[in-house]
């Protein structure tokens, strides 16, 4: 199956798995919004929000997607979730009941793949329906997907309630009723209700006060060990990415630019564009605190991206045919890809981690 | 009481700063005994989650606290502005100048400037950029229409936007957010200000593009010699940009020290969580250690420290009793802190700081721990 | 004692280690519970409450309504009703004391004289035989309700022929106002909610389809609002029931003037709904319900509507004043409700005349009840719309 994928495609993203089949499989995955003008509503361009996504997830891994705001990791993730429809492209559920293509579900495929699959929210105030209660709220995959009604529903909600740290006392209380990080475990629970295989976690720590993030990202950390969880952990933060995955695919204009080990990654990146998006972030340790690097320019606009690769005019190493041909995303190690003429050759500096710890 | 050697008077002395909010849930201690100065060309930090009181405090120096339901009980904010001719000092208090009168409005834009976390809602959408940028300028120097705009394009292009002389004409819904936050800038140094007031400038802004206004920020500091005041909830972008750096929980100062001392010395217990709670770039990738519990509802009236519930190293009977103290515990570092506090010494043999409580159990998440 | 030991750091509070939730959120402070239980309409209701202004207006709408629903057994004398020597009379004042002696409420008729140097009537309090009043006295026969034939009243007076009780005088026939007030109140009041019923219909379902389709079918839907908000109002209602054959029966006239005010009036609400639809769909708790599985129409029913039903009660609240006076415009220029059937609008056509203003300025009484309560629902309507914003300070 694997060597199938490599004939296929000229770039296989998969960490290299002998014999183990990935969890989901992406590949081309394309979102074009049109951008409509007019009394008729007449297509006039594309966004290319997401332009040619090609990776796969392994069962039990994270899979941190970074980029900066508008770079379409957001509009990916919601595209694996089948929230929104994929304009072009692959996408394969491996599931124990059998594999799941997710771009042409029917009937009781939707319903298997919405119990599988589910995702939780940045914003834990919008994301909750303000009229229902807990109990409705966690309760409501349950319902809709025929999983459980009455007692057994509310058994079931009990149980996860209390898994991710709430009280069962709470249950028929209004989400007003609770702060930030109260209801981003709500909206855990609602997500594990179900009991996925994968989660797509969108930003969930960036709207929480900083007190707050570590609880929440501790608590998805033992629930994937707990319930051999998979995420796909969307977030803009090289931070907390840092702590919480695996793997990491670094998003720019709608592609992935680099995908990789995540220690390998971030001490010796390989594509410019994650070499900037590190040394932006500013450093903590003592001597070299504050210390970040500024570079010029913004990304592009999505609807009128430049030719060859998307990260040229930002960049310092670009050259003539960054500008005529666009750069495949090709291994440069093991595992780890690249999508950059020079990948083999540029000398990028990454991050050099506190080892001994704070004194 | 922050000794500053070599610098004659702060810009800003803030002294014993309280305001209320007066709401029908209860009264909120948005800002609870606030003391701090300003020096020019030094760069303040003010640090805390949402409900600390750090945007109600700048907001207090800015005279644009809601009111009501915001009251001041108490304190005095000094604003000691020199004369450069004569070398005289004038102090004003600026919590004795009526609110809307034309010596506020004098002072705020012209000594005092200020930027916002979001800049689209901080500019009007029907003027062009210069239009709004030329107000200020009119109303606070004696220049003439021409004048103002000729100034507005050379700010605009000061601050880094391109083609500024036909930029001045854009609406604000056609710049970037990054764009936008530069134009920002350049309305608040309009007609330089000897105090900016930042109030999370950056945090709409991506990484790459916070680094880039981060950066113009100081390159103006230099030039103008001004004082910042910046208020963030990042320690990490703080900690590059302050001098000094101040603390704040529930409406009051709970350390106030150097940036260096904050990151490298923390002695307050709430400063100390929060770095151990905090992913950094460059951290140790061990787990987090989360603070436990919630913020209190900022209506419980507190007799004792507002850490109190989720602190590792309360004494009980002590912190959940009176307020604690502000304690001189290096040079130039205050903690509000019973563990530092003389009396409390003696009996605890001293205060033993973070090596001993990292052991302690806080790891997971702060829900149930499971066996 | 260290301060590692945990013995120092125990207290009667739960531990840091204790879970999240269960270490005091609040401070230790009692706190109401029951608010963490409240749905989103308890909320609505308890900061409702709240608001004086607009649970006084409730009180006085709802008697205004009373009143007119049950008018044949309120009012005294049935609303066609003429008393002769009675036209134009004055408001009679109802008494307590005669003589400096409590004797009950009761009234003295009328005498009419003629003035010789004005030529006009004078009316004069004939004090030489008391009326007393009485509670639930037979009268006139109505139908209460239209189910079933009676003649009690809520007050009036005993014997045979008495005269006339005016509360607030008498039109040029010698009608009663004050009956014929709360008998028009019936058409009037019940036009304003049915006509708001209709056209909200006709805005939640039009507005429903353009905000939830969006697209082609959006913008026909928009254009057509357009259009229709672009026609002076006042002449478009002129024109539709200009056309209205006049020999009509009055039931049929009154539903024909509801539908034309609907027609008229369903483009603001549709508006609203189809900017609450945009809105509320882009809301993540949408995604979210999605993301479970939730289908479109549980979505919409579920999750989508009950997000404004609140925001749609208040515009129905401020919609049925404008019908109202709608009606009331319409009936005043002689193109709505026909006499001799009786609404407000009708009975200010009486006033029209300014010499009859200037010389019965009681002709004037049904135009307050009619101010009276567009201010009421107004009040009412800005009451709920402080108390509907889910996301204003819990109380």
């Amino acid at each position: 199956m694997t060597q199938e994928r490599d004939e296929t495609t000229a770039t296989p993203i998969a960490p290299e798995t002998e014999g183990r089949t990935p969890l989901l499989e992406v590949r081309g995955l394309k979102k074009y919004f049109p951008v409509q003008q007019g009394f008729l509503r007449r297509t006039v361009g594309y966004v290319k929000a997401v332009d040619g996504v090609s990776f796969t997830v392994d069962p039990g891994e994270t899979l941190g997607i970074v980029g900066e705001s508008g770079c379409g990791k957001t509009t990916l993730g919601r595209c694996l979730l089948r929230l929104y429809k994929p304009t072009d492209g692959a996408i394969q559920l491996n599931l124990d009941e059998g594999s799941l293509d997710i771009m042409d579900l029917r009937g009781d495929e939707m319903k298997l793949f919405r119990r599988r699959a589910q995702i939780i929210f940045q914003d834990p105030f919008s994301s909750l329906n303000p009229r229902l209660s807990i109990l409705d709220t966690v309760g409501e995959p349950l319902l809709v997907n025929n999983v459980a009604r009455g007692r057994e529903l509310e058994e079931r909600v009990r149980e996860v309630i209390v898994q991710v740290g709430l009280r069962v006392e709470h249950l028929r209380r209004f989400p007003h009723s609770f702060s930030g990080g109260q209801r981003q475990r709500i909206g855990i629970a609602r997500a594990l209700v179900v009991n996925p295989k994968i989660v797509v976690a969108d930003e969930p720590v960036s709207a929480l006060d900083v007190s707050i993030q570590a609880q929440i990202l501790n608590l998805l950390e033992r629930l994937q060990q707990e319930f051999h969880l998979t995420y796909l952990f969307v977030s803009h933060d090289m931070s907390v990415v840092r702590y919480i995955c695996d793997r990491i695919a670094v998003m720019y204009a709608g592609k992935v630019v680099e995908l990789g080990p995540k220690a390998d990654l971030l001490a010796e990146p390989r594509h410019p564009y994650t070499e900037l998006l590190l040394a932006a972030v500013p450093r903590t340790a003592r001597g070299v605190r504050g210390q970040r690097t500024i570079t010029p320019g913004e990304p592009p606009d999505p609807s009128n991206l430049p030719s060859g690769c998307v990260f040229r005019n930002r960049c310092r190493f670009a050259q003539d045919i960054c500008a005529e041909q666009e750069p495949a995303l090709q291994k440069v190690d093991d595992n780890h890809f690249a999508s950059c003429h020079f990948a083999d050759s540029l000398e990028l500096e990454g991050i050099r981690a506190d080892a001994s710890g704070r004194s | 009481m922050h000794d500053h050697k070599g610098v004659a008077r702060p810009l800003v002395e803030v002294k014993d700063l309280q305001v209320h909010f007066h709401l029908v849930e209860g009264v909120v201690r948005a800002v609870d005994g606030m003391n701090f100065e300003i020096h020019p060309g030094r760069t303040l930090g003010v640090i805390g989650e949402s409900g600390s009181g750090k945007s109600v405090s700048a907001q207090s120096i800015l005279g644009i606290v809601p009111s009501p339901p915001a009251k001041l009980v108490g304190g005095e904010i000094l604003l000691n502005i020199e004369d450069q001719e004569t070398g005289t000092v004038s102090s004003v208090d600026l919590t004795k100048l009526p609110k809307t009168g034309t010596e506020y409005r004098g002072i705020r834009g012209r000594d005092i400037g200020m930027i916002f976390q979001e800049p689209m809602t901080s500019f009007s959408p029907v003027h062009t950029i210069g239009n709004q940028i030329m107000e200020s300028l009119l109303l606070h120097t004696d220049l003439d229409k021409k004048g103002a705009r000729e100034r507005a394009a050379a700010l605009l292009g000061h601050v880094g936007i391109p083609n500024p002389h036909r930029n001045v004409d854009a609406y604000p819904h056609e710049f970037s957010g990054g764009m936008r936050q530069r134009a920002m800038i350049a309305m608040a140094l309009a007609c330089q200000p000897r105090l900016l007031i930042a109030d999370e400038p950056t945090t709409a802004l991506d990484v790459t593009i916070e680094a880039q206004i981060l950066n113009l920020i100081q390159e103006l500091q230099q030039e103008l010699h001004m004082a910042i005041l910046y208020i963030s909830h990042d320690l990490a972008v703080v900690g590059g940009f302050a001098d000094e750096i101040m603390v704040m929980y529930m409406g009051m100062v709970m350390e106030y020290a150097s940036a260096d001392d904050i990151f490298d010395d923390p002695k307050h217990p709430y400063t100390q969580a929060l770095w151990r709670s905090i992913p950094r770039i460059d951290g140790p990738l061990e787990a987090l250690v989360p603070i436990t519990g919630n913020v209190p509802s900022p209506f419980a009236v507190q007799r004792g420290c507002p850490f109190y519930s989720r602190c590792p190293q309360r004494i009980a009977g002590v912190c959940d009793e009176s307020r604690p103290p502000e304690v001189e515990v290096g040079p130039n570092h205050t903690a509000r802190c019973f563990l530092y506090s003389e009396d409390h010494q003696a009996e605890s043999g001293g205060a033993t700081t973070n090596a001993a409580d990292r052991n302690q159990s806080l790891a997971g998440e702060g829900g149930p721990e499971r066996p | 004692m260290s301060l590692g030991d945990p013995a120092v750091r125990q207290s009667n509070l739960p531990g840091p280690d204790a879970p999240a939730e269960t270490a005091v959120t609040f401070g230790g402070e009692e706190v109401d519970e029951s608010i963490y239980y409240a749905s989103q309409w308890q909320l609505i209701w308890w900061r409702f409450r709240r608001h004086r202004l607009a649970i006084v207006s409730v009180i006085l709408l709802a008697l205004i309504y009373i009143l007119s629903m049950f008018s044949g057994f309120f009012s005294p004398y049935s609303p066609g009703q003429r008393f002769d020597q009675y036209q134009q009379a004055p408001p009679m004042r109802v008494r307590l004391f005669n003589d400096g002696r409590f004797i009950g409420p009761h009234y003295f008729g009328l005498e009419r004289e003629l003035d010789t140097e004005t030529f006009r009537y004078e009316f004069v309090y004939d004090d030489s035989q008391v009326y007393p009043l009485r509670l639930f006295v037979r009268g006139e026969p109505y139908e209460f309700l239209g189910l079933f034939p009676t003649d009690i009243h809520f007050f009036g007076t005993p014997g045979e022929a008495p005269p006339p009780l005016l509360l607030f005088g008498a039109d040029r026939l010698g009608r009663d106002i004050f009956s014929r007030t709360l008998n028009g109140g019936r058409i009037s009041l019940s036009i304003g909610l049915i006509g708001v019923l209709l056209s909200f219909f006709l805005g939640v379902v039009l507005g429903g389809i353009s905000g939830y389709f969006g697209g082609v079918v959006d913008e026909i839907v928009q254009r057509m609002v357009d259009f229709l908000i672009s026609i002076p109002q006042l002449p478009l209602w002129m024109a539709l029931s200009a056309a209205l054959p006049r020999d009509w029966p009055v039931l049929r006239t009154y539903f024909a003037i509801t539908i034309i005010l609907s027609i008229v009036g369903w483009t603001s609400l549709a508006r609203v709904v189809r900017g609450k639809l945009l809105s509320l769909r882009e809301e993540d708790y949408a995604l979210a319900a999605q993301a479970a599985g939730a289908g479109k129409r549980r979505i919409i029913f579920k999750h989508l509507l009950p997000g404004f039903t609140s925001h749609l009660i208040v515009s129905i609240t401020l919609a049925v004043p404008g019908m109202i006076l709608a009606e009331t415009a319409l009936s005043f220029i002689g193109l709505g409700i026909q006499p001799p059937a009786v609404s407000w609008g009708t009975l200010l056509q009486d006033a029209q005349d300014i010499v009859a203003i200037a010389h019965q300025p009681w002709q004037l009484i049904p135009a307050i009840f009619v101010i009276a309560t567009v201010l009421l629902f107004n009040f009412i309507g800005d009451g709920l719309r402080d108390a509907a914003d889910p996301y204003s300070e819990a109380s």
